[in-house]
């Protein structure tokens, strides 16, 4: 068996996994040596685009009172990505709620909180309805340029570039280690796989059931990205006994019961795979089945059921057992 | 003086007569010569200098054939000598030879041709395996 190195660290409140094997050509870094250089680098990534860091590049642009602020080539890409995001999502993954994401409880970070139980909120969730977009599209009227080096926005929109920093950061990653056989970068479970060797031999990777925790399919994967988003992680409970997470609806600026709690997609990379997971959840059952056509993805209903879709649909639904959910929720 | 000298030079072709050597003079010279054997100092002559070629052809002979087998070829040293082969030049390559080894579980199976990406039956969380959850 092929060397690999494995290691786990936290950032960006998760758990980040990397997982690579040995290099493609002499005088590259040992895997262990280019998971260090990775770890600095994600490290630095996290800390310069925290929402939660008042030092961050990010808080300076959001408190910067000018129309156009200087932004570093890091800061312009995540703010180019979340873009990429809300155009490719039709504005449901939109970077500009930031007021409403404080307004419903997520002002600093969740990291060490424990998440309320899922099945309470979701006996107390108001009827599921889709997310919609804002009819204003505030995220339009962001311009990254990046010959100038700023960011231009209407002034006191703030900007958080969080819906899809995990997902670049594992691109990015999965990009510094292209010279590597094979390797696998999971940023808190939105993941990058590459390298030739995973050509011929892929990575498996599981699915885990937001309710469960158990493993309700399994991917192999040769390249590209996968990406799970769901209301089991940062769920809390308000001061006035409702139930709130971090997926909002644009339209509103609430957290979405769209009837799904959980969605997972296939794609090209990491942030596309992130963002179609999102606008699956957020789109609810037949928006998600449309989102997660073109690469395949998977929808958990928030009964708990399991419903491949696109290429990963063998015709079937599966349905989790009322004791498994009952014992692991 | 140019008579006296003259008369000198006369007197000299007188007394230093100088004739051919006339048919009697052979004679006896010929004569003379039945009374010893004439063949046998020239055969014993020719045997010798036959004996002496042979022994100088063996002698050349057998220098020559020492000087082949010890590998010094008179023809070939005359032709090395007149056309001196160049140096020999030795070129070093050094060869680096990649070898990449994949080793192919038994328990994962090929991707399909058509697809990259597939999807297997469910079952338990196996802790070695990268997971795709909510973050």
């Amino acid at each position: 068996m092929s060397q690999a190195y494995d290691t786990t660290f936290r950032s960006m409140g998760s758990d980040v996994r990397l997982i690579i094997e040995a290099p493609l050509l002499r005088g590259q870094l040992p895997p262990s040596e280019a998971a260090d250089a990775q770890r600095v680098y994600i490290e630095d990534f996290a800390r310069r685009l925290s929402r939660f860091r008042p030092d961050s590049e990010l808080c300076a642009l959001n408190a910067d009172p000018s129309r156009e602020a200087p932004a570093s080539i890091l800061l312009r890409t995540a703010v180019s990505a979340g873009l990429w995001a809300a155009q490719r999502s039709g504005g449901l993954v939109d970077p500009t709620l930031v007021d409403e994401i404080e307004a419903a409880g997520y002002e600093t970070s969740k990291e060490g909180s424990k998440p309320v139980p899922l099945r309470e909120a979701l006996a107390a969730a108001p009827p599921t309805c889709p997310a919609q977009p804002r009819a204003d599209a505030r995220w339009r009227e962001i311009e990254v340029d990046h010959e100038r080096g700023t960011v231009r926005r209407p002034p006191g929109l703030r900007i958080d570039t969080g819906g899809t920093g995990k997902g670049l950061a594992a691109d990015a990653v999965a990009h510094r280690l292209r010279g590597y056989t094979r390797f696998v970068v999971d940023c808190g479970g939105d993941i990058a796989v590459g390298g030739v060797g995973a050509q011929l031999q892929p990575f498996a990777i599981e699915v885990e059931h937001p309710l469960t925790g158990r493993c309700v399919h399994t991917l192999h994967l040769t390249h590209g990205g996968v990406a799970t988003s769901g209301l089991n992680v940062r769920i809390w409970q308000r001061g006035d006994g409702s139930y709130a997470h971090h997926l909002l609806d644009p339209a509103s600026g609430e957290p979405v019961w769209s009837g799904l709690i959980g969605a997972t997609s296939l794609a090209p990379s990491a942030l596309e795979a992130e963002t179609l997971s999102k606008l699956a959840l957020l789109s609810g059952p037949a928006g998600a089945r449309r989102a997660l056509a073109e690469h395949g993805g998977l929808i958990v209903h928030d009964d708990g059921g399991v419903e491949l879709i696109g290429p990963l649909d063998q015709g079937r639904r599966v349905r989790a057992q009322p004791h498994a959910l009952g014992s692991a929720a | 003086m140019v008579a006296g000298t003259t008369v000198i030079t006369e007197d000299t072709m007188t007394e230093v007569p100088q004739k051919p050597p006339g048919p009697q003079t052979a004679t006896e010279a010929t004569e003379g010569s039945r009374d010893a054997p004439a063949r046998e100092p020239n055969s014993r002559g020719v045997l010798a200098a036959i004996w002496l070629s042979v022994a100088i052809f063996l002698a050349v002979l057998a220098l020559l054939a020492t000087r082949v087998a010890s590998g010094h070829d008179p023809a070939l040293s005359a032709r090395e000598a007149a056309a001196p082969l160049p140096p020999r030049r030795v070129l070093i390559r050094r060869i680096y030879e990649h070898k990449v080894i994949v080793h192919l579980p038994a328990r994962v199976p090929a991707p399909p041709a058509n697809a990259s990406q597939q999807v297997s039956s469910a079952g338990g969380l196996e802790p070695s395996l990268p997971v795709t959850r909510t973050s």
